[in-house]
């Protein structure tokens, strides 16, 4: 270590979560599908924020990319089509302590679950919308013709939104669409 | 105004006995208006002094379809009627014995739906009488000429301008004003009514609070200088401590003492009060209200605040109950505690929004796709209103299973007074065992027999696992093989099963056996109670049985039904009725209660349902059960 003696450095590895902690099962999504690499990065957001797996909670419709939370070491709650935004929304309601995240595809943006996203939209934009596009760290990839953009707020709700890139095609674009 | 000898009283005389005093012990009155003037909150306020001092009461609101239906129509009435005895009163009674009217034409709107008493006393708002259009004038004069013509006993009343010698604008005033009159007319106790008054305009100024107890004390003094009628209903003293309010009121005072903290709603006519009172009162005892966008998402917040812990309630009505259905068998599937409060109103479709039907208990037990067990109970009273809440809350969290409570716009509505609930530690559901989860239990670890299994919730360590909708192993992974659905259908369905094994079976009114039986559920209890007395008395062998756990059925209900030569339901809402022509026995639709009773039972159960939109009279349930009585002899 720059400037410091050896006896300075202290190992904290065994005291953290691993990414292993976050990992639940095998996910069976296509090779090369964007699910995968969406669900590593969160995976690696969870140990990077150290996020007790215990404490977060992952909500999903269906469809297979919303198998993702059984591939979570979290808890979490696989539901009904365009209802995990309502579902989270309880959850985090009632149990403030707890990290609720929402993995949703464009079927609950924009078709069946379009009133709960401009619901919650809304209340965003009412209470914290504001501060959170100015604090959240923002994170693109890109795999195959999907875009992931997951937004970290910190108020600790999760969003993430995966669009066509025909669609969406940069992130400028794509965040005011949200208001 | 014009006054004319044969209906104006002449003032009490100084010298006369004064007035006439009538000895009641059970009575109907009504106040009806156009809508907005305020005639409820006057009848309500009766209705709760009376219970304060000691009557039964039971109060029905009259309520128009429309939100501001036009003045002066007949359709349009809306108003208030309180049945107010000595005894217990747990229905709508029969015919109205006196009246209040703000105008003629809500009056007539009445007279074509309601019994009026052959001496029903009338109190009719005179205005009209000079009123600048011929019309309204004529139509007036020829209302209440029709009236004294068909015997009916009017007194003319200068509602508006009596009260227009206390405040400026007489027409809001004219409740109160009349209030004062009933508590005349019936005694009353004007403390009581005063610090009602104070009560129901708490969130109002002083200024409006004074002005309502100067028309209060002035309809009184009118009344009692004007009035040559009065009557005296005693109330039993009793020294049980009486709540009164409405099934909507007990339903959300249920909620807060069953311990939930989460109500999610959307608002629906006749279920929305429940929660508007629970937005008052809920907070302070560390609960929530959360309006959502639509009735799916409301049912949607309340499954994550219960997953997440929080045993969560909404409350609705049938067109919310439709939509809400996917959810609850996800809940069901899922086995996530949910208690539903379906606050029955007209259907199919919007059907009849203010108005009572009891037509939501096939749809209770078998709405969503696939075999969904639910648990449905039925309220019967205003009291079972707060009861069934702390037990529905039980039995959800226990069997980890949706529990929708069967309420109806009649119950809803409608005040009764019952014994003060006192706080009990049975109350409450027991708390979620939050330890820390050991390796290898399961989310889905059912009991072979019974299908109950431990709920463990977010936040416990060791216990990370995923609940889903879809068809799942015992350790909550997806899993589609044959036998893991078959099996785990089956531990589900058992939970009803073992549920069952712990109800009581239903008391029977009246002899085990006997001529007739009549089942109810619902808020029909009242009414059938009333008319079984009433037949027993005439010697008749009839009995009653009223069903409160739907799904399941509690044991013994089969050996009571097998005690009677005949058993009818008694139920509001649709069956066909067998006419000979193109109604026969194979294509015969039969109301809820009968298809329930006779999939279950084998037995030819018979059942008087309609679904006129009004709660039933007593004489009406005699009247068909006589007639049931009747066929039964032809055949012997």
């Amino acid at each position: 270590m720059f400037g410091l003696t050896e006896a300075a450095t202290v190992d904290y590895s065994q005291e953290q979560y691993q990414l292993e902690d976050y990992q639940s099962g095998n996910p069976r999504w296509c090779t090369g599908c964007g699910d995968n690499a969406i669900l590593t990065s969160v995976q690696r957001l969870c140990r990077d924020e150290q996020i007790p797996p215990e404490k977060a909670v992952f909500v999903s419709r269906i469809g297979c990319s919303s198998r993702f939370p059984h591939y979570m070491g979290t808890y979490g709650f696989h539901s009904l089509h365009g209802r995990a935004l309502p579902i989270a929304q309880g959850v985090k309601l009632r149990r403030p302590d707890l990290k609720v995240f929402v993995n949703m595809g464009d079927g609950d943006c924009c078709s069946i679950g379009t009133a709960p996203f401009v619901q919650e939209n809304a209340l965003l934009v009412d209470r914290q919308w504001q501060r959170t596009l100015r604090v959240c760290s923002v994170l693109t990839l890109e795999a195959k013709n999907v875009k992931l953009l997951a937004c970290y707020v910190p108020e600790d709700l999760m969003w993430l939104f995966r669009q066509p890139i025909m669609k969406a095609p940069n992130r400028a674009e794509l965040l005011p669409s949200f208001h | 105004m014009n006054p004319t000898p044969d209906t104006i009283p002449a003032p009490a005389d100084a010298d006369s006995a004064g007035p006439q005093v009538i000895s009641l012990t059970d009575t109907v009155v009504e106040i009806v208006s156009d809508a907005g003037e305020g005639v409820q909150k006057a009848g309500v306020s009766f209705a709760t002094v009376s219970a304060k001092m000691g009557n039964g009461i039971w109060t029905v609101e009259i309520i128009p379809a429309d939100i501001q239906p036009p003045s002066r129509d007949p359709a349009g009435a809306s108003g208030i009627r309180i049945r107010l005895g000595t005894h217990d009163i747990s229905n709508m009674g029969d015919k109205i014995d006196l009246i209040v009217a703000f105008n003629e034409q809500s009056l007539l709107g009445r007279l074509d739906v309601a019994n009026f008493d052959p001496n029903c006393r009338i109190l009719l708002e005179n205005k009209w009488r000079e009123h600048p259009d011929p019309g309204i004038q004529k139509g007036y004069i020829e209302v209440v000429d029709r009236l004294i013509e068909e015997g009916y006993q009017i007194y003319e009343v200068p509602l508006e301008e009596l009260c227009a010698e206390h405040v400026g604008n007489p027409r809001l005033g004219k409740n109160m004003y009349v209030l004062g009159m009933l508590c005349w007319m019936y005694s009353r106790d004007m403390d009581l009514a005063r610090q009602q008054i104070t009560e129901i305009f708490r969130h109002k100024s002083q200024k409006i609070i004074d002005n309502n107890i100067v028309l209060l004390d002035a309809g009184y003094e009118w009344a009692a200088s004007n009035l040559d009628f009065r009557f005296d209903i005693p109330a039993i003293k009793t020294d049980v401590d009486r709540v009164v309010m409405n099934g909507n009121q007990a339903i959300a005072l249920g909620v807060m003492a069953s311990g939930m903290e989460m109500c999610a709603m959307y608002p629906i006519t006749p279920a929305t009060s429940a929660s508007h009172f629970l937005a008052e009162a809920f907070e302070s005892v560390g609960g929530m209200v959360h309006q959502a966008e639509d009735e799916i998402a409301a049912c949607a917040v309340a499954i994550g605040a219960s997953y997440a812990g929080k045993c969560a309630v909404t409350i609705t009505s049938g067109p919310g109950m439709s939509l809400k259905t996917e959810l609850m068998g996800l809940a069901t599937m899922a086995e996530i505690p949910l208690v539903m409060v379906n606050v029955q109103r007209g259907g199919p479709s919007t059907g009849l929004p203010t108005k009572v039907e009891q037509g939501d208990l096939l749809a209770s037990i078998f709405s969503t796709h696939g075999d969904a067990p639910k648990v449905v109970m039925a309220v019967a009273t205003i009291e079972d209103c707060f009861y069934s809440i702390l037990t529905a809350r039980k039995i959800a969290e226990t069997f980890r299973i949706p529990v929708i409570v069967l309420s109806d716009a009649n119950l809803a509505t409608d005040q009764q007074p019952f014994p003060r609930p006192e706080f009990s530690s049975e109350w409450l559901a027991p708390p979620i065992d939050q330890r820390p989860v050991q390796e290898g239990t399961m989310p889905y670890d059912w009991d072979e027999r019974t299908g109950l299994s431990r709920r463990i919730i977010p936040g416990q360590p060791g216990g990370t696992f995923t609940v889903t909708g879809l068809a799942h192993t015992r350790d909550g992974k997806v899993a589609y093989a044959p036998d893991v659905n078959q099996h785990s259908m089956e531990r589900r369905s058992r939970k009803l099963a073992a549920l069952q094994q712990t109800l009581k079976a239903p008391e029977v009114t009246g002899e085990p056996e006997g001529d007739l039986l009549i089942v109810g559920w619902g808020s029909t209890k009242g009414a059938i109670d009333e008319a079984v007395a009433n037949l027993q008395k005439e010697g008749l062998a009839v009995s009653s049985v009223h069903l409160r756990f739907l799904q399941p059925m509690a044991s013994g209900i089969g050996g009571i039904l097998r005690g009677f030569k005949r058993v009818m339901t008694v139920e509001i809402n649709y069956a066909d009725e067998v006419d000979g022509d193109l109604i026969n026995e194979d294509n015969e639709r039969y109301s809820n209660l009968a298809w329930l009773l006779r999939a279950r039972y084998l037995i030819d159960i018979r059942s008087w349902a309609t679904v006129y939109g009004t709660p039933l009279r007593p004489s009406d349930i005699a009247g068909r059960a006589r007639k049931e009585l009747e066929s039964l002899e032809v055949e012997a």
